[in-house]
């Protein structure tokens, strides 16, 4: 029998209800590794490779901006799609992001629906077009 | 979308959780742990807020009303939304204001209604 591999996505948000609500959604179709800093999702990869990354960007210690930097750093992560989660609609927040290596912005609260999507198109981009 | 084992249908709620309900397909469990960890969460980032207010601590305010004004629309608690909008637009005028004051401590009663009906709803009984 054939085993499927979900693939993996990696969560990082220090509030723990848009982490569990992220796991919960996402879980039915993905594995979901939800990291509550930015330090121990560093750490964490040291170790693994996820297939994308949904983090926020207000977090204590570390903030959102410097660890997508850190992740564009690294060889291994260098390539791998990142979705960044705000409270903030400003557009040069998403500039910001999207300067320093992001593949979406996402504001909070986001349609559970638009997140899906953001999810399929990163982790499919060419079934998604085909799609079309 | 599913009722909480309590729900009087025929009160206006004080809370929606359709899209709580949504996110985790519409599994009970996971919905009752979301809502204990909404009523934790809410609970101690008031609390915070007021002796961030007694301390002056602007900017911690201000992180405080940002981190959880999504979690408000979330599950639908639409009068707490309204006020933590309104929080928001002292705290853009960057002073320390006892209107601003005014304002945590009726979030906070907003909260503790909200909170109550929740627990009621979910016979949730611990303090």
């Amino acid at each position: 029998m054939n085993k499927i591999i979900k693939k993996k996505i990696l969560v990082v948000d220090d509030e723990i209800s848009i982490c569990m609500l992220l796991q919960n959604f996402l879980s039915q179709d993905y594995e979901v590794i939800t990291i509550y800093s930015a330090l121990e999702a560093l750490e964490w990869l040291e170790g693994n490779l996820p297939d994308l990354i949904i983090s926020d960007i207000q977090m204590s210690k570390m903030d959102g901006y410097e660890f997508l930097t850190k992740v564009r750093q690294r060889g291994f992560t260098k390539h791998t799609p990142i979705v960044m989660l705000s409270g903030r609609a400003e557009s040069k927040e998403r500039i910001k992001c999207y300067r320093l290596g992001a593949q979406d912005y996402l504001t909070k609260p986001f349609n559970p629906e638009e997140l899906e999507e953001l999810v399929k198109k990163n982790l499919y981009p060419i079934h998604y077009a085909i799609e079309w | 979308m599913i009722s909480p084992p309590n729900s009087n249908s025929s009160n206006v709620k004080l809370y929606d959780l359709q899209v709580v309900v949504q996110m985790c397909r519409g599994n009970d469990e996971q919905v009752l742990k979301m809502v204990e960890v909404f009523i934790e969460q809410i609970s101690q980032s008031i609390k915070e807020m007021e002796t961030a207010y007694s301390e002056n601590d602007f900017l911690k305010i201000k992180s405080l009303a940002h981190k959880i004004k999504p979690l408000f629309t979330y599950f639908g608690t639409s009068k707490l939304e309204k006020e933590i909008l309104l929080t928001e637009v002292l705290l853009s005028k960057e002073v320390i204001s006892f209107e601003l004051k005014l304002k945590i401590t009726n979030l906070n009663l907003i909260a503790r209604e909200v909170i109550s009906e929740m627990k009621n709803d979910f016979n949730i009984t611990y303090e």
